[in-house]
């Protein structure tokens, strides 16, 4: 079992020690949650969801709730300290859909460090922190392009500190060449966060600590909403016996990072109602995590058990300027009734 | 995690239905062989030719680009075929034309020799645009090209795809084929110059062209188009047979109603295990065929047990909703796709050659497939048939006063029956009515009481006729008496006891309801035993002949249907899981006299059903009436 786990380690954090640590990542960003995934089968795909059709559409590209429908909801165990879980539920609304969801997550800290990142989802320590996205969404069919908004609460809380704010996403999308979805969203239009930074020689409090490599700390004073723009393309197809379901993106996170990613499903069904999927993807990673992931989904007609991995490995870097290099495997698993 | 993969597996093997088919009676039912003249399904003796012709300039289809031996021109099919702008767009890019230049295309097998011959055409239905569809009908070319027809195939590939109420335009084409042909025929040169027999036309199509089929043969009529009479006609073509496969009914209906079709000879055949069209829309189709010129025309439905939508097409096969139906339709309980078009061979040669080449030794097939056992494969068929000789009696749609005939002089009671109701009768699918009604006859003879074996009188059901009518439809030694019957799995509880009349009792009413139990609601208990009933003719001096209704044919309970893997799919997409096929029986008054010759057909008084071969059941009967003509559908011998 611990070589298994070992191996899944190795695997997914080979390529992260060559690129991801080189990468310019920007300003830090806050809620943590906008950061984290929101659905198991999205995941799966290198958290690719700008085309998705299932109701976690309202997380990536609002406009996708035009032809969502049903309700998710899905638990990440993202280490023994932190976990997170996503709810959602589209519905039909005039010629298109309205959608409610939320995803949370809460994790331990070490120190009273705000803000955090994927990677701090790995650490322990004292201090607990949380953070919440509430969203409604709306999406309507115009001129045979789908559109769609999506209002949001977010909120982040550490000990010393509870952020919130309210954010829009907007996205666009439509079919093109019988097979081909393309989408367009601009998500977390909203403000950034400014917090007073206090310092004493053992903590990081109320301040916001950039990543990067250790001895390079600069103290800031606020974190960026992570706006960010997203285009992808999504296709499905008949392969044989097989369903195969592709999608790809390019998202850039205010103008600091670029992240491709993609994802490939492939399905089997034996008797109608019944399949199973194998799912992979692949991303540029963000500060904690790891560039592939892998799943796996088995539905019965309206139901559907998806399971997702990622691996993520811990960024956080201290005042004495050490940080863990181990890689884990963060595990999603979701539940969807369409 | 193994033990998890079992569980799974287990969970998903038990959504999967057992087969569940009916018992195969054929070799009883099909076990003689009546008609002696060559097998139809048989290949004929002639030299087969073929040719393609076509607009020459296909951009898809290359033998209708670069093999044609005679060009067409293209045909505006705009007023027919209608589509949103951007699917229009799409089209046209597609196949290099849109719909005001469709291109007459067509596959023809033909005989070596002078001519001239019957002309048949034949048109699929909807199907994967690029999985052509008309090469399929190639072993029928074959055949009927031996036995001395033209065939042609016709691309209407074109139109398939995702496009609705565009039957009308699948026709109109049709009948623009056939303005080329006689054309062709009536030209002083070329390969069909006065070899097309132009009096003796046949169309034949498949699903949605088989409902193509009848909207032809209605629109061959008529001076204008019925949804735009600025669109004209002219075409009044001798179509005398016209042939429908598994057809969808009612996708197209001028002025809002379900297409007229009148006066010609039509079959229609459907498979019982269809995955596509699942319920006998043809059905619907044939009961609506009218008989109004005096002229020798029939009808006739086959219902045959096992088949699907596409085997046959040999292109389609035995995937009727795309390449992955084995996902959801059951394929275990199919028929091969050999049988299934050794069938189609036998009916379709057997109706061509009766319509088409007169020859009338064929007929007796249509009212009596028993006739031809060994030309069948071994499966179970329920047909219908009726001929333009046909006067009814009682079709129970007239009125809803369930003792009155159909035509006046005729008048209907029952003696001792549990169910005696006339109601509307519905295709498999529940919302879909077959337009039109019958009546539902239960009996159970068992008396109620201690004593399990007592049996009352046979219950009857009896059709009378006064005298006047009777010579009005100058009945006679030659006619027939028609009826169709469906038994069904109802049973009906026994019947109280006759009351005794003898004792004068103020307080016995009251004592009567307080002693006898509620009289039990109708069982529904499967019931494997084989139903009969004696059909009893009786004349003016009250002469009667009994005959067992299987004489003239199989009376069978419904046909047990599982189309689709998951049992419970199946529940919930059809109420039935049967569809309800009445059989036609055709019966000779002089098979009566034989039986009885003191019987006088010409002055037959009743006709009556007596429910005394089986103790309870119930059956739907519809389509009672006499026929002075059945007499050349008749074999010498029956089975």
């Amino acid at each position: 079992m611990h070589l298994r786990r070992a191996a899944i380690a190795a695997v997914l954090s080979v390529p992260v020690t060559a690129t991801a640590q080189a990468a310019r990542y920007g300003q830090p960003y806050a809620p943590v949650v906008l950061l984290l995934p929101s659905g198991a089968r999205t995941l799966a795909m290198g958290n690719t969801g700008i085309v998705s059709r299932d109701d976690e559409a309202l997380f990536f590209n609002p406009a996708q709730l035009v032809i969502a429908r049903g309700f998710s909801a899905s638990y990440e165990r993202y280490s023994s300290t932190a976990q997170g879980g996503t709810l959602s539920a589209v519905t039909r609304f005039n010629n298109g859909g309205i959608a409610v969801g939320m995803n949370t997550v809460s994790y331990e800290l070490p120190n009273d460090i705000f803000p955090a990142n994927p990677g701090s989802m790995l650490l322990a320590g004292p201090a607990l922190g949380t953070s919440l996205e509430a969203s409604v969404g709306v999406a309507q069919v115009f001129r045979r392009h789908r559109i769609g908004a999506a209002v949001k609460y977010v909120e982040d809380n550490v000990p010393s500190a509870r952020v919130s704010h309210l954010a829009l996403d907007l996205g666009v999308s439509r079919d093109f060449l019988r097979y081909y979805t393309l989408g367009i969203s601009v998500q977390n239009i909203g403000p950034s966060t400014t917090i007073p930074c206090s310092f004493n020689a053992q903590s990081v409090t109320h301040c916001v600590v950039p990543p990067g490599p250790p001895g390079n700390v600069e103290l800031f004073t606020h974190a960026n909403m992570p706006l960010q723009s997203t285009i992808g393309v999504g296709t499905s197809r008949a392969v044989g016996d097989l369903d195969l379901l592709a999608t790809a993106a390019v998202s850039m996170i205010r103008t600091d990072f670029v992240a491709p990613s993609g994802g490939v499903e492939l399905g089997y069904s034996w008797l109608d109602g019944y399949s199973i999927a194998l799912r992979g993807g692949a991303r540029r990673p963000f500060p904690g995590e790891t560039p592939f992931t892998v799943g796996a989904g088995f539905n019965v007609d309206r139901l559907s058990i998806d399971y997702a991995l990622e691996g993520l490995r811990p960024t956080e870097f201290f005042l004495n300027g050490t940080s863990r290099v181990s890689t884990r495997a963060a595990h999603r698993i979701g539940l969807r009734i369409r | 995690m193994r033990r998890s993969l079992i569980l799974v597996a287990l969970a998903a093997a038990a959504c999967t239905q057992a087969l569940k088919l009916t018992k195969d009676d054929s070799p009883t039912v099909l076990s003689h062989q009546l008609i002696t003249a060559p097998n139809p399904g048989e290949r004929g003796s002639m030299t087969v030719k073929t040719m393609y012709y076509g607009s020459g300039t296909d951009k898809r289809r290359a033998e209708f680009r670069d093999s044609v031996t005679l060009k067409t021109r293209t045909v505006d099919a705009s007023p027919f075929v209608s589509m949103e702008p951007d699917v229009a767009k799409s089209r046209e890019k597609d196949w290099g034309f849109g719909t005001s230049k469709f291109p007459l295309n067509g596959r023809v097998w033909y005989p070596e020799g002078s001519g001239p011959f019957p002309l048949v055409l034949i048109v699929h239905g909807n199907h994967d645009p690029l999985d052509y569809s008309d090469p399929g009908y190639g072993y029928l070319g074959e055949l009927l090209a031996s036995r001395g027809f033209i065939l042609v195939s016709v691309d209407e590939n074109f139109i398939n795809g995702g496009l609705r109420g565009e039957s009308d335009g699948r026709a109109w084409m049709l009948l623009k084929h056939l303005e080329v042909w006689k054309r062709w025929n009536d030209s002083s040169a070329g390969p069909f110059s006065h070899k097309v027999d132009m009096n003796n036309i046949g169309i034949m199509g498949h699903s949605r062209g088989g409902e193509a089929v009848g909207i032809a043969a209605a629109f061959n009529r008529l001076s204008h188009y019925p949804d735009d009479a600025n669109v004209k006609f002219n075409f009044n073509f001798n179509i005398k047979a016209v042939f429908a496969i598994a057809p969808v009914d009612g996708q197209y209906k001028p002025a809002g109603v379900f297409t007229p079709i009148e006066n010609v000879n039509y079959m229609v055949i459907h498979g019982s295990h269809d995955g596509d069209v699942s319920s006998f829309n043809g059905l619907r189709a044939y009961q609506r065929i009218k008989f109004t010129d005096g002229k020798p025309w029939f009808k006739t439905a086959w219902y045959v047990y096992r088949a699907n939508h596409g085997q046959w097409n040999t292109v389609w096969g035995n995937k009727d909703n795309g390449p992955r139906s084995g996902r959801y339709l059951d394929l275990r309980g199919l028929i091969t796709p050999e049988e299934q078009r050794q069938f189609s061979k036998v009916v379709i040669g057997g109706f061509l050659e009766a319509t088409l080449h007169g020859k009338a030794e064929y007929l007796p097939m249509f009212r009596d497939h028993r006739v031809i056992g060994a030309w069948l494969p071994k499966t179970m068929y329920i047909t219908r048939f009726q001929e333009s000789g046909f006067k009814p009696l009682a079709t129970f749609d007239e009125d809803v006063d369930v003792t009155t005939g159909s035509v006046p002089g005729v008048s209907l009671s029952a003696d001792s029956l549990a169910t005696w109701k006339e109601n509307p009768l519905n295709l498999r699918n529940g919302n879909d009515p077959l337009n039109t009604n019958a009546v539902t006859l239960g009996w159970n003879n068992h008396i109620r009481g201690d004593d399990t074996t007592k049996l009352g009188k046979p219950a009857s059901y009896t059709i009378t006729l006064t005298d006047s009518l009777t010579n009005a439809l100058h009945v006679g030694r030659e006619s027939a008496i028609y009826l169709s019957l469906a038994p069904t799995d109802a049973k009906p509880g026994p019947r109280a006891p006759a009351r005794d009349t003898t004792k004068r009792d103020s307080t016995a009413r009251r004592d009567s309801s307080r002693s006898q139990p509620r009289r039990p609601p109708a069982k529904t208990e499967k019931d494997t035993t084989p139903v009969d009933l004696t059909i009893e003719v009786v004349d003016a001096a009250g002469h009667t002949a009994r005959l067992p209704l299987t004489r003239f044919g199989k009376p069978r309970r419904p046909l047990d249907i599982h189309i689709l893997r998951r049992a419970d799919e199946e529940r919930q997409r059809y109420p039935t899981q049967y569809e309800l096929v009445l059989q036609t029986y055709v019966m000779p008054l002089s098979d009566f006299v034989q039986a009885s010759p003191s019987f006088d057909p010409m002055h037959l008084r009743s006709v009556r059903l007596v429910f005394d071969k089986l103790v309870a059941g119930t059956v739907v009967v519809d389509d009672i009436g006499v026929s002075g003509t059945a007499g050349r559908f008749v074999t010498t011998g029956e089975p």
